[in-house]
C-alpha cells in the first residue's frame, strides 16, 4: 500500500478481513511497531490513533457516525452521574420516606436522559439499516390493500461495525443509569473503549467494565504477549483459509444459484455453511483476541465450544456469547423484572407452580430478545424467521423440560449417562444446522423451499455429474482441519489451555507444531489462483 | 437465611445450597429460576431488585443472595 | 535487552528454518512441465514457452482482449513475423510483469506488446503480495496442487520441460457475432480516468524490465466499445508520454479499420470475434512492416514448424467458417 492510497480514507475495506494480507503484514505490524516505539505514557493515546486510522481507512467520513456516538454517550453519561451527585446532596439528612420521593424525582430525571441516549442510537441504526426494509415492506401493504402510493425505498452509507460499537454504546450509558459504573469523563478513554480498533469490525461487544480500563492502562508489549497473541491469529487463519474459505464455493453455489439441488446436497450444504459460519467467526475472534493480546489486553471470549452444547438454549449461551449477553442483562431481565412481570409471575407461580409459573414473563421478554436477535443480524424476514426459531425452540425446552424429566424417571433413563447427553448435542446440533439454513437462504421463501426439499427429496444425486465446486481433496482437508479443532476444543473443554501446555514442551516439539500450521495455511488454504478472497460474514451485521 | 434456603429449595430441588458456591456458573439455576426467585424474594423479603442486580455474582451461593437483600432492604 | 536479542535471534531463526522449508516445498509444487495436466495453469498462454530459443519477433501480452483480438499465425502467414499472444481472461498487471519474467528467460523479442485494458484493472494489495510472494517462492502460487501432485514432483533431480504448444500461439477463435450498441462509443472527452499508482508501479517495472532487456515496449488497446472510452484513452495516453513508449489506440481509428460493430464481436463489444480479430491482426502486419525492423523468417528452415501450425489453423477455421470466410 504506497502512502498515497493510506490517505485515501474509506479505501481499506479489505481490512475488515483480520486474514487479509494488508492487515497481516500492514496494519498489525505498524500498529505493534508503532506501539512498541511510543513511551509507556503515551501508549494509550497511540492505540487511540491506531483505532481511529483504521476506522477512517474502512468507513471514510463515515466515521462521523462514531463522533456522533461517543460525544453523545460521553456527555450524556456525565449528566446521569451529575444528577447522582446532586440526588446524594437533597436526600442528604432526610428521613426514609422523603429519601424515596427525592430518588423517584431523580430517577425520573434520569431515565429520560437514558431515553434520550437509547432514541439516538436505536434511532440512528432504524434509519441506516432498517428504514430501507420498513418502508419495502409498507410498500407491499399499501400495494396488496390497493393504495396508489409508493414510498421511494431510501439508501444510506452505514459505517462497518455500527452493529457493534452502537451496542457496546448502549451498553454504556444503562450501565452508568443502574449505577454499575460510573460516567467517565475521560472522553480519550471512552472513546477508546468504544473504537478499538480490532474490536470495532465484529466484536465481542465488550463491557465498559471488561476493556476499558485494561485499554487505558497500555501496557509494555512482552514476548509471551507477542507470541501468544501471533498463536492466536495463526489459529484463527487456519480456521478461516483452510475451513471456512474451502467450504465458502459450495455453500454459495447451493444457496445462491438457481440450480435446483436435492435434499441430501441441501443438507449437507447446510452443514457446511454451520462450519463456514463458525470457523468464519470465532476465526475472526481468534484474530481480535490474539490482536488484542499482542497489547497486552485480555478480550472476554465471544465463543465457548458452541456444538458441545447440550440444549439450544445452553449453545446460545456459548455461541457469540457477547451478544446474548447483552440481551440478557438489557432485554431479558429488565422485561422478566418489570412490575407489571413481576406481578403475573408472583400470581401465576402460586397457581401453576414453579416451573410453569415463570414462563409466561419469561417467554414475553424471551421473545423480545429473540425478535431482537434476529433484526440485530439483517433487515429481512428470513433473520426474523430465524430468531423466532430459536425462540419457539428454547420455548418448547422450557415447556418440555418437567415433562421429559417425569419420563425419564418413569422409564428408569439416566439423564447423566454419556449416551443421553451424546444424543441431546447431536440434537442440538441438528437443531442449529436447520436454524443456519434459514439464516443463510436469500431471503425467507427461500429457506423455505430449500427446507422443504431437504425433508421431501431424498433422491441421490449422480456425484460424478454435480458441480459443486468442491472435490474430494477439499473435504478430506477441511475434515483434517475440524480433527484438529475438535481436538482443541476438547481440551479447552476440560480447562486445559494448549497454548501453555505447549509452551512447557521443548523447542524442537513447539516449532514443529507451529511449521505445521503455518504449511496447512500455506499449503491447504484457500487463497491465491482462483481464489476470491471471501468477506467475513459478521461484519456486515 | 433459613428462609431463604426454603425458597431455592421450593424452586429447584436437589442442589446443597449451603455449600453450592457456583449457583449460577454451574447452571443449577437457569433464568426461568430466577425469575421466579426474584419474585418470591421480593414478596418475602419486601425489596425492589432491579435488574442490574442480576449478575452471576449476586446470585452465586445462598449467603450472596442473602448479602444481596440485606443491601437492598438498606436502602 | 539481552533478551530482546535473544528473542530477536530466535524469530530470525524460526524465519530462517521456514523459508528453507517453503523453498523445498516450492521446488515440489512447481509443475514440472506446462501441461494443464502437469499442473500448470492458463496452459494457452503459457505455451509460449516451449518456443525454441530466442524465435519470438513479438510478444503480445494482456488480457482477454489479446487472445479475441490478434492472430499471431496471420502475422506469420502474411508477414514471416512469429509472436505469441500471453494473455489470460482477467489478467491483473502482476501477472503480465510474470509473464515477461517467464519469457524473456529464453526470448528476445524486438517488441513487447502491451494491451492496455489491464491497465485499468483493480490489483489488490492483497492480490500483489501474493504475485510477487509466487515469484520468489512458487509454492504460493501453485500451492494448490498439493491435491495433484505426482510422484515426479518429488525428485529433486527433475528438469522442467515445457513440452506443450499451441498450435493457434494463444489466439482463442470465437466465430459468431452479437452486434454491440456503438452510440456512446468513444464520445471525445478532456477527461482523464487516472490508472491507479499500484497499476502505475507495475506498468513501471515492465517497461524497466524491458529496457533491461533491449526490447521495445508498445501500448495497445484494441477496439472494444464496452471496455475502452476517451477517459481512458488519455489516461493511458498521459502514462506513455511520461515513460516514453508509443501508444497505438485503435479505439480512435475503429471507422479507419472498418471495424462493423453489428458484426465483429462476439460479446456486444467487449471482445474482436474472428471477423475483428482479422482486421486488427492485418493492420498490426502493416504496422510492422512499416517499422521495417523485421525480417521474414519465411525460408527459415529453424522455423518450419510455424509453417505446420498454420496448415493446422486453417484447418481449424475450415471447420467453423465458410471458405469465403478465411480464404484470401
Amino acid at each position: 500500500m504506497t502512502l498515497e492510497s493510506l490517505l485515501l480514507a474509506g479505501k481499506g475495506k479489505s481490512l475488515t478481513s483480520f486474514f487479509s494480507l494488508s492487515y497481516l503484514l500492514v496494519v498489525l505490524p505498524f500498529s505493534v511497531g508503532l506501539y512498541a516505539i511510543t513511551p509507556k505514557k503515551w501508549k494509550k493515546y497511540s492505540l487511540l490513533f491506531l483505532s481511529y486510522l483504521f476506522f477512517w481507512l474502512i468507513s471514510g467520513s463515515l466515521i462521523v457516525y462514531l463522533f456522533i456516538t461517543t460525544l453523545s454517550i460521553h456527555y450524556l453519561a456525565i449528566w446521569i452521574d451529575r444528577l447522582n451527585g446532586q440526588q446524594k446532596l437533597a436526600a442528604a439528612g432526610l428521613g426514609k420516606d422523603e429519601r424515596k420521593i427525592v430518588k423517584q424525582e431523580f430517577l425520573t430525571k434520569k431515565r429520560m436522559i437514558v431515553f434520550l441516549g437509547v432514541v439516538i442510537h436505536i434511532g440512528m441504526i432504524l434509519v441506516l439499516k432498517y428504514s430501507a426494509f420498513f418502508t419495502t415492506n409498507i410498500n407491499t401493504i399499501f400495494k396488496t390493500f390497493g393504495i396508489g402510493i409508493t414510498l421511494q425505498i431510501p439508501k444510506y452509507l452505514m459505517p462497518i461495525g455500527i452493529s457493534f460499537f452502537t451496542m457496546q454504546a448502549l451498553s454504556y450509558i444503562i450501565d452508568v443509569y443502574r449505577g454499575v459504573i460510573k460516567a467517565d469523563d475521560n472522553l480519550g478513554r471512552l472513546a477508546l473503549f468504544i473504537s478499538f480498533f480490532p474490536q470495532i469490525v465484529e466484536g465481542p461487544i465488550c463491557r465498559y467494565s471488561q476493556t476499558a480500563d485494561q485499554l487505558w492502562n497500555a501496557k509494555q508489549i512482552t514476548y509471551k504477549n507477542l507470541s501468544y497473541g501471533a498463536q492466536r491469529i495463526l489459529y484463527g487463519a487456519l480456521k478461516k483459509y483452510v475451513v471456512a474459505d474451502r467450504l465458502n464455493l459450495l455453500v454459495k453455489n447451493v444457496f445462491d444459484q438457481k440450480q435446483e439441488y436435492s435434499g441430501p446436497i441441501v443438507a449437507f450444504a447446510a452443514i457446511c455453511y454451520t462450519i463456514q459460519l463458525y470457523m468464519d467467526f470465532s476465526g475472526s475472534m481468534d484474530a481480535v483476541t490474539g490482536t488484542a493480546q499482542i497489547f497486552g489486553i485480555t478480550m472476554p471470549e465471544n465463543f465457548a465450544r458452541p456444538f458441545f452444547s447440550k440444549t439450544i438454549s445452553e449453545f446460545w449461551q456459548r455461541w457469540h456469547i457477547s451478544l446474548g449477553a447483552w440481551f440478557r442483562d438489557y432485554i431479558f431481565y429488565p422485561v422478566t423484572t418489570s412490575k407489571r412481570m413481576k406481578k403475573i409471575t408472583s400470581a401465576s407461580r402460586k397457581k401453576i407452580g414453579n416451573h410453569y409459573g415463570p414462563l409466561l414473563a419469561g417467554s414475553v421478554a424471551l421473545f423480545c430478545v429473540w425478535f431482537s436477535n434476529g433484526l440485530w443480524h439483517g433487515s429481512a424476514w428470513s433473520y426474523i424467521f430465524f430468531g423466532m426459531y430459536h425462540f419457539v425452540l428454547i420455548l418448547t425446552g422450557n415447556m418440555m423440560g418437567p415433562i421429559v424429566k417425569k419420563f425419564n424417571a418413569k422409564f428408569h433413563i439416566n439423564p447423566q449417562s454419556a449416551i443421553y447427553k451424546g444424543l441431546q448435542i447431536f440434537r442440538t446440533v441438528i437443531l442449529v444446522i436447520i436454524g443456519e439454513l434459514f439464516f443463510r437462504a436469500k431471503g425467507l421463501k427461500a429457506g423455505l423451499k430449500l427446507f422443504k426439499k431437504m425433508v421431501t427429496d431424498f433422491s441421490l444425486p449422480d456425484l460424478s455429474k454435480l458441480e459443486l465446486g468442491i472435490d474430494k481433496y477439499d473435504l478430506i482437508i477441511v475434515a483434517v482441519v475440524l480433527a484438529i479443532i475438535l481436538f482443541v476444543s476438547i481440551l479447552n473443554e476440560k480447562g486445559i489451555c494448549v497454548r501453555d501446555s505447549l509452551s512447557k514442551k521443548p523447542t524442537a516439539v513447539r516449532w514443529l507444531v507451529f511449521y505445521g500450521l503455518i504449511l496447512l495455511i500455506i499449503v491447504c488454504g484457500a487463497y491465491g489462483f482462483g481464489y476470491k478472497p471471501v468477506d467475513p460474514i459478521y461484519a456486515k451485521f | 437465611m433459613e428462609r431463604l434456603i426454603e425458597i431455592l429449595e421450593d424452586i429447584q430441588p436437589d442442589v446443597d445450597y449451603k455449600n453450592c458456591e457456583d449457583l449460577i456458573d454451574a447452571h443449577h439455576l437457569d433464568s426461568l429460576a430466577i425469575i421466579s426467585l426474584i419474585a418470591e424474594l421480593e414478596d418475602e423479603f419486601d425489596v425492589t431488585i432491579p435488574a442490574v442486580e442480576i449478575i452471576p455474582d449476586n446470585f452465586n451461593s445462598a449467603e450472596r443472595i442473602m448479602k444481596m437483600i440485606e443491601r437492598l432492604q438498606e436502602d | 535487552m539481552k533478551s530482546f536479542f535473544k528473542h530477536a535471534l530466535r524469530i530470525l531463526i524460526f524465519s530462517l528454518i521456514l523459508f528453507i522449508i517453503l523453498f523445498v516445498l516450492s521446488g515440489i509444487m512447481t509443475p514440472k512441465s506446462n501441461n494443464k495436466d502437469d499442473g500448470m495453469y492458463d496452459e494457452l498462454a503459457n505455451g509460449v514457452l516451449s518456443e525454441p530459443e530466442n524465435t519470438l519477433d513479438v510478444l503480445f501480452i494482456g488480457d482477454s482482449e489479446v487472445y479475441s483480438g490478434i492472430m499471431p499465425i496471420k502475422l506469420w502467414k502474411y508477414h514471416g513475423i512469429t509472436s505469441y499472444d500471453c494473455s489470460t481472461s482477467g489478467q491483473q498487471l502482476a501477472y503480465s510483469l510474470e509473464f515477461l519474467h517467464n519469457t524473456l528467460i529464453s526470448q528476445s523479442p524486438k517488441l513487447v506488446i502491451m494491451e492496455t485494458n489491464a491497465f485499468y484493472r483493480k490489483l489488490s494489495f492483497d492480490d500483489s503480495i501474493i504475485y510477487k510472494a509466487g515469484m520468489i517462492l512458487p509454492v504460493f502460487k501453485y500451492h494448490d496442487r498439493w491435491k495433484h501432485l505426482h510422484l515426479n514432483d518429488f525428485n529433486i533431480n527433475a528438469e522442467i520441460e515445457y513440452n506443450y504448444n499451441d498450435t493457434n500461439k494463444g489466439y482463442k477463435f470465437v466465430g459468431k457475432a452479437n452486434p454491440a450498441d456503438d452510440s456512446k462509443y468513444m464520445t471525445a472527452s478532456k477527461n482523464v480516468k487516472e490508472i491507479t499508482s499500484r497499476n502505475k508501479s507495475y506498468i513501471k517495472d515492465i517497461k524497466k524490465f524491458c529496457d533491461q532487456n533491449d526490447t521495445e515496449l508498445v501500448f495497445l488497446s484494441t477496439p472494444s466499445t464496452k471496455n475502452w472510452n476517451y477517459e481512458k484513452h488519455n489516461g493511458v495516453q498521459e502514462l506513455a508520454d511520461e515513460l516514453g513508449v508509443k501508444f497505438i489506440d485503435m479505439n480512435t481509428f475503429a471507422d479507419d479499420l472498418e471495424i462493423d460493430w453489428s458484426k465483429d464481436t462476439y460479446d456486444q463489444g467487449d471482445h474482436m470475434n474472428y471477423y475483428g480479430a482479422t482486421k486488427v491482426t492485418n493492420y498490426l502486419g502493416d504496422y510492422f512492416e512499416e517499422l521495417g525492423i523485421f525480417t521474414s523468417h519465411k525460408d527459415d528452415k529453424k522455423y518450419s514448424s510455424w509453417d505446420e501450425s498454420t496448415k493446422k489453423f486453417y484447418e481449424m477455421l475450415a471447420r467453423h467458417l465458410d471458405p469465403k470466410d478465411y480464404e484470401d
